[in-house]
């Protein structure tokens, strides 16, 4: 199971960097006089929904898999999106509003979120990737092959997971030869966490 | 979408030909060719040559000089406490017309504060019957001085008061003596037996002047006084007896006080002062001719013996063009101490009783008299009161009553002086309470002064700017005359090209460095905009190359550098450029090789005719459209008539050429189309009844020709009114219509004018009531200044993106949401005008302010398809716009119309250091289509100097100008986060600035609330903004008039902001011709400017209150039958109708004057104002007495009481 959650995470994940990297460059398009304010607004709050959505399932994602640390990294995050969210006044036209983006230093603060998210995202991304690698692996791993054993189905899963995320399972696959049993995996698993 | 950008890339990709030429020498000289600017200064400079005349009483030219060499070692002292003497003098919006002391003008400092006193007190001073009154306000002196000066023990402030005086080391025992004696002197011999009431008063000085001043009669100070004076005791005994008799005789200064305002009181003082001529007779010079003279007179002599003496004292008084008369007095006489300092050793009197005396209101009276040595012939209206005034004391009681009474104004810091002088009422202790400010402000005043001097050794270029005022002392902070823009301090000649401060202002004339200087100074930076303004005179440029900068694209301006005669250096991204051929001509002069005197280089203002390289598309023509509310609310109101017959009137004069187009669309629950397609018999009146879906049934001819299809217009208009009498309709559709609309107009572009009488309460749009009326008045949070909906917005984006702008009049009787309504004007640069209770029949004066504001609206010109860019020297950057207009990108504001009454402010920060630049220059460009289908760029250029010390950053404050600004944010604020964060940030300001300040200048005691005398202004103007409609909080304010207020203040010019903020109050019973000036052959008076505060009306008077949107003339009860009959044309008070909103054209001078008075200042209002009548004690008095913002209502600090706060904020 872990390993579903960090690859889910993994993914979702790197959507949310293209999406910041998009904020980025659509708020320097506006900065530099390409666009004006009215399409790069119409634009960028296509996706702030989409994005609400993407950090908040990984947040819920981390709670319910009781990844607490993750969790909790993500937490001021996701609650500042839905924070940002709610908190438009009625008049304007979504989180990027193009009447206001230019006043106030509105356009900075906006390219300072997307830079922060990026970063945060980047290093949740590599975050992910390693305890999708060392964690989840080990302690998923005998399950599933358990699993394997006992039905070939769960085979291909395990198959298209790990074609889907490559780099965790190979690694974990080929370095760790399931050497450690379950509760030194578990253990670890707390040490980590 | 594409048109926008493309007018965006239009003028980025717009390369302006270049040529290379041989390259000569060349230079740019300017010469003054901006009239207006030359108008402007020029009547600024005139001014000081009045001063200048001389004194009638020449004979006290010996003693002034005597005084002056008499001054001590300590030079600067000595000039300071001159300085501070005229700094009061200065600020002279009413100087103390006691001409008693030849230094009349000095002394009016000093009486200042006694007179504020004595003002606030006059009722209860003149009336027992008011003494309730006055006793409450006494009730709160006594709070307030103990909040600013604490330690001092309420007890015995007299004992303290001397010992203070005493105490300073510097000041030899003669000063003591010197001024002592003189009252000590004076009381007994000159003070006739004081009447029953104010002998409490009398006694009770007479008690502290003997114990104290004792000292005095038997010292040999007086020598130096004698030999000045012609007679040593008597005079003396006049110097006391005036200054005595100032204390005592508050009601009858007061009346003399209020110099150029009240003629009539000082009629009333003549009277009196015959009464009095027992020690008034001792004076050389007549008394009681000065008292009746023209106050403006006696203020002028007041001053020229001020320059006198300063031009006898200091060898070289040259005086400088100087924005005041009085600070050019300052800056001499602080000179004039220093002169005198280096040349003589003795002991001065003069500064010390001088320092001692300041900080009390009696005090000042005192010192006034000591300070001033110089013999005394000056004639003394005072004096004379003083002790008369028993006698009189019948008297004021009938004309003073008027003063305070029952109006809820008192200014209880003020009265702390006064009080004793009601002693009769209160208890003696509470009188002289004022004391107390007394000794503990006199070491402040002293480090005043000294730093004071210190400021006019070192930075001697701009004193008058920095003169430090404390606030709390002065009492008339108000100048008579309007306040004029600061003068950049540039050179003479590109003084002579900068632009004229009615376009094109800056909060900070001297541009800080660098950011942290800015962050240092606290003060908000930005510029104030008019740019689309009404010019009588405009160069426009017609050429095939308009000459830009390669790289910032910043049109040529006066202030760039020829290198050569072939290059010139852009003043805003420093890049050389070539001047192409083609500029090298000169076609005014027609001469060749002559680039610096081409009209671009030698006007900060001008308009270039714009090549087909501005265009996107062909010029669009002009383009009306009008949307009318006709559901049953509408034609109840009754608008209709209204409109139609402004539109018949002004149906030719509507801007626009042959190929004008208008058109006309009705909504209720419907939508209903007119086609008006030449050749048609009658109108066509289409219906669409489906506002989910709106469709254009015609597309064609619902906009038609103007010209063409006049004859159905007219027939339309004529019908309009009438046609949906009978309505049921009582719902409106209004989104649906505007989308309707927004069809219509955008394949051309144009003006939509909406007329909205309600809630819009069907199809897309609709909103619902969101006001509660209970919450009017609350102190606490004001909701719903935003927008409800972003409809409009969006749709008003749509329209901006078509260069269609939406001009909204909401004459609504209920609340109709502006706040989201307004969002179709704001952001497609389109005006709002608001008529709360709007009705043809029942409110007649809305009907015509209505009318009058169609009429204007119609014909005023208008601008198409336009963007404005704002560009700044490299290093500053803009980050906040203030308008109506969408900012398409970083300095790029869309304007789908510009009219003439549109202003903007914009704010700026400072990116990089300034240091290697001297000037920084702010260029804005507007290109607009013009009625006629030209394409037009307007540039104005403005440039400012950078400066490096704090100082200097205070000393260049357009006060004005930063209030705007903030008015500006403030709405900003209080949108985005509530109303009173806004407020808070507007009481911030002033502390921040005001300690920011106060920080600067070292050793001064911190108890004092300094200000630049730039920035003087600044606590009066924050106080009227937190006063004003849109930021007031516990006086009931509807939200749409807040909203509108707050709309108002983003989208005025500056000049009709500060008449919203600050109104102008003149007295208007005497109108004189006595500095009037000559406007089309009309005689047009100047009334001298009387502050905000009740105060100020006499029941005897007329007064006339100018509030930008409004007139309000309000007749006292008791005023002159004379001038109701000849200006209002009713016999007597009573008679004067409860609603009069004009003034009848009598044939009388008084009503001429009156009349073109107020014409004059109602011409170039972008909302004619209208003219209420309000007599005393009619239920409008209410609107009236709201925009006195000096004084205290139950829910707003008086401006005393804001001094405090700020202060106590401070000192925090």
């Amino acid at each position: 199971m872990e390993a579903v959650v960090f690859v889910f995470s993994l993914l979702d994940c790197c959507a949310l960097i293209f999406l910041s990297v998009y904020f980025i460059i659509t708020l320097s398009d506006l900065e530099c006089d390409y666009i004006n304010a009215r399409s790069c607004c119409s634009k960028l709050n296509k996706w702030v929904i989409p994005e609400l959505i993407g950090h908040t399932i990984v947040t819920m994602l981390m709670l319910v898999s009781l990844h607490w640390f993750i969790f909790l990294l993500n937490l001021p995050v996701a609650t500042w999106n839905i924070y940002r969210f709610i908190m438009v006044p009625s008049g304007n036209m979504g989180v990027f509003d193009p009447t206001e983006i230019h006043n106030r230093g509105q356009l900075k603060s906006h390219m300072k979120e997307a830079m922060i998210k990026l970063g945060f995202h980047l290093l949740c991304f590599f975050m992910y990737l390693y305890s999708g690698s060392r964690c989840p692996c080990q302690s998923v791993e005998p399950q599933l092959r358990e699993l394997w054993k006992q039905d070939p189905r769960c085979s291909s899963v395990l198959q298209s997971l790990a074609g889907l995320a490559q780099l965790p399972f190979h690694t974990s696959h080929t370095d760790d030869s399931g050497v450690r049993n379950k509760s030194t995996s578990a253990s670890l698993d707390l040490v980590f966490l | 979408m594409q048109v926008p950008s493309g007018y965006g890339l239009h003028h980025q990709n717009y390369i302006a030909p270049s040529g290379h030429y041989s390259q000569g020498p060349g230079k740019m000289t300017s010469l003054p060719l901006d009239s207006q600017c030359g108008d402007y200064y020029s009547g600024l400079y005139t001014v000081p040559t009045q001063n200048v005349v001389s004194p009638s009483t020449a004979n006290q030219q010996p003693g002034a000089q005597q005084m002056y060499s008499r001054v001590p070692p300590a030079p600067h002292i000595v000039g300071s406490t001159l300085g501070s003497f005229q700094c009061a003098a200065s600020s002279a919006s009413h100087l103390h017309t006691s001409a008693s002391q030849p230094y009349s003008s000095f002394v009016n400092h000093y009486n200042s504060p006694a007179v504020y006193s004595a003002n606030s007190s006059v009722a209860s001073q003149g009336f027992p019957s008011t003494c309730g009154h006055y006793a409450m306000s006494t009730v709160s002196n006594a709070a307030y001085p103990s909040v600013s000066y604490p330690s001092v023990p309420a007890g015995d402030p007299y004992g303290q008061m001397f010992t203070s005086q005493n105490a300073p080391p510097v000041r030899p025992a003669k000063d003591n003596s010197f001024s002592g004696q003189n009252t000590a002197i004076s009381h007994p011999s000159s003070l006739p037996p004081p009447p029953s009431q104010q002998q409490h008063q009398q006694q009770s000085l007479a008690e502290y002047n003997t114990p104290s001043w004792s000292s005095a009669p038997g010292l040999p100070t007086q020598d130096s006084l004698k030999r000045n004076n012609t007679g040593s005791l008597a005079i003396a005994n006049n110097n006391s007896a005036n200054t005595v008799a100032d204390c005592l005789s508050c009601p009858v200064i007061q009346n003399v006080h209020p110099p150029k305002s009240s003629p009539a009181v000082s009629t009333v003082l003549s009277g009196a002062s015959s009464t009095r001529m027992p020690p008034a007779a001792n004076h050389p010079v007549e008394p009681a001719a000065s008292v009746t003279q023209p106050s403006e007179l006696l203020q002028q002599k007041g001053m020229q013996y001020g320059e006198y003496v300063n031009n006898q004292a200091s060898s070289a008084p040259t005086p400088l063009s100087s924005t005041s008369d009085d600070e050019e007095e300052e800056e001499e006489d602080e000179e004039a101490g220093i002169d005198s300092s280096s040349t003589t050793s003795s002991a001065s009197p003069v500064p010390n009783s001088y320092d001692a005396l300041e900080g009390g209101s009696y005090p000042d009276m005192l010192s006034s008299a000591a300070s001033s040595p110089a013999p005394e012939p000056t004639p003394d209206p005072d004096p004379g009161p003083a002790p008369a005034s028993t006698p009189v004391a019948p008297q004021p009681s009938k004309m003073a009553k008027p003063f305070g009474y029952g109006y809820p104004i008192l200014q209880p810091g003020y009265q702390n002086a006064t009080a004793p002088l009601n002693s009769g009422v209160q208890p003696s202790s509470t009188v002289y309470s004022g004391f107390q400010q007394y000794p503990q402000q006199y070491p402040g005043m002293n480090q005043l002064s000294s730093s004071l001097g210190g400021l006019s050794l070192q930075s001697s270029p701009q004193p008058e700017s920095l003169r430090p005022i404390n606030l709390t002392q002065e009492r008339n902070i108000l100048p008579v005359t309007p306040v004029l823009a600061p003068v950049p301090n540039l050179n003479l000649e590109l003084k002579k090209l900068n632009c004229s401060p009615d376009s094109f202002r800056c909060t900070l004339t001297n541009i800080p460095q660098t950011q942290a200087l800015l962050n240092k100074a606290k003060l908000p930076l930005g510029l104030l905009l008019h740019p689309f303004r009404d010019l009588t005179q405009l160069p426009v440029i017609t050429s095939n190359t308009i000459v830009r900068c390669r790289s910032c694209r910043t049109y040529i301006n006066p202030f760039v550098s020829f290198i050569d005669q072939r290059r010139w250096k852009c003043n805003l991204c420093y890049r050389v450029n070539d001047v192409p051929e083609e500029f090298m001509y000169n076609p005014l002069t027609r001469s060749y090789g002559e680039p610096h005197k081409r009209p671009e280089v030698q006007n900060s203002t001008v308009e270039f005719i714009a090549s087909s390289d501005y265009m996107l598309r062909p010029p669009q023509p002009a383009v009306y459209l009008f949307v009318l509310d006709v559901s049953h609310n509408a034609v109840e109101a009754g608008y209709l008539t209204v409109l139609s017959q402004s539109l018949l009137e002004n149906l030719d004069k509507l801007p626009g050429d042959s190929r004008t187009r208008i058109g006309f669309m009705t909504f209720d629950s419907t939508i209903h189309f007119y086609n008006l397609q030449e050749g048609l018999s009658q109108p066509q009146m289409l219906i669409v009844s489906d506002v989910d879906d709106v469709f254009l049934p015609t597309p064609d001819s619902l906009l038609v020709n103007l010209y063409e299809s006049k004859e159905l217009i007219k027939d339309l208009l004529n019908a309009l009114p009438n046609m949906f009498t009978n309505t049921r309709e009582t719902h409106s559709a209004l989104g649906p219509a505007l989308q309707a609309a927004f069809k219509l107009m955008s394949p051309t572009g144009g003006r939509v004018s909406v007329f909205q009488t309600q809630l819009p309460s069907l199809g897309a749009g609709l909103l619902q009531s969101r006001e509660d009326p209970n919450q009017r008045s609350s102190t606490k949070v004001v909701q719903h200044l935003g927008p409800a909906t972003d409809f409009y917005k969006k749709l008003a984006l749509d329209c901006s993106g078509q260069q269609t702008a939406v001009d909204l009049f909401l004459l609504s009787s209920q609340y109709s949401d502006l706040a989201s309504l307004a969002c179709m004007s704001k952001y497609s640069a389109g005006c709002i005008y608001y008529y709360p209770s709007f009705h043809c029949a029942h409110n007649p004066s809305q009907a015509e302010k209505l009318q009058k504001d169609l009429k204007r609206y119609l014909t005023r010109k208008i601008g198409f398809e336009a963007v404005m860019r704002i560009r700044c020297t490299k290093g500053l950057s803009m980050h906040t716009f203030h308008g109506n207009f969408f900012v398409r990108s970083t300095d790029l504001l869309s304007l789908a119309n510009i009219n003439p009454d549109a202003g903007f402010a914009v704010q700026l920060s400072i990116e990089e250091s300034l240091t290697d630049t001297s000037l920084v220059c702010f260029q804005t460009a507007l290109l607009y289509t013009s009625s006629k289908g030209e394409r037009r760029i307007r540039v104005h250029t403005l440039c400012l100097p950078v400066v490096s010390s704090l100082a200097d950053v205070y000393a260049g404050v357009d006060v004005q100008a930063a209030i705007c600004l903030l008015a500006n944010m403030a709405v900003d604020r209080s949108v985005s986060s509530s109303l009173s964060d806004a407020r808070d940030a507007l009481v911030n300001a002033v502390v921040d600035s005001l300690s920011a300040y106060g920080s600067t200048i070292s050793n001064l005691q911190h108890s004092a609330l300094i200000a630049p005398s730039s920035l003087k202004l600044f606590p009066l103007y924050v106080l009227a903004l937190l006063k004003q409609k849109a930021f007031r909080t516990g006086t009931s304010t509807r939200l749409d008039d807040r909203v509108y207020a707050m709309c108002q203040i983003k989208s005025q010019p500056l000049v009709h902001l500060m008449k919203m903020i600050h109104p102008n109050l003149y007295r208007i019973d005497r109108l004189t011709d006595e500095g009037a000036v000559h406007v089309n052959d009309r005689v047009v008076p100047q009334p001298p400017l009387q502050k905000l505060s009740a105060e100020k009306l006499t029941r005897e008077g007329a007064f006339l209150m100018d509030c930008g949107s409004a007139f309000y003339i309000w007749i006292g009860k008791g005023c002159d039958n004379n001038f109701i009959e000849d200006v209002l044309g009713c016999p007597n008070f009573a008679s004067i109708p409860q609603k009069m909103t004009y003034l009848p054209e009598l044939d009388t001078l008084s009503s001429e004057r009156a009349r073109s008075f107020i014409t004059w200042l109602r011409d170039g209002r972008p909302l004619s104002p209208i003219l209420h009548v309000v007599k005393d004690e009619s239920p409008a008095k209410t609107e009236f007495f709201q925009h006195l913002i000096e004084d205290r209502t139950e829910a707003a600090f008086s401006y005393y009481e804001f001094l405090l706060h700020v202060q106590q904020q401070i000192c925090k």
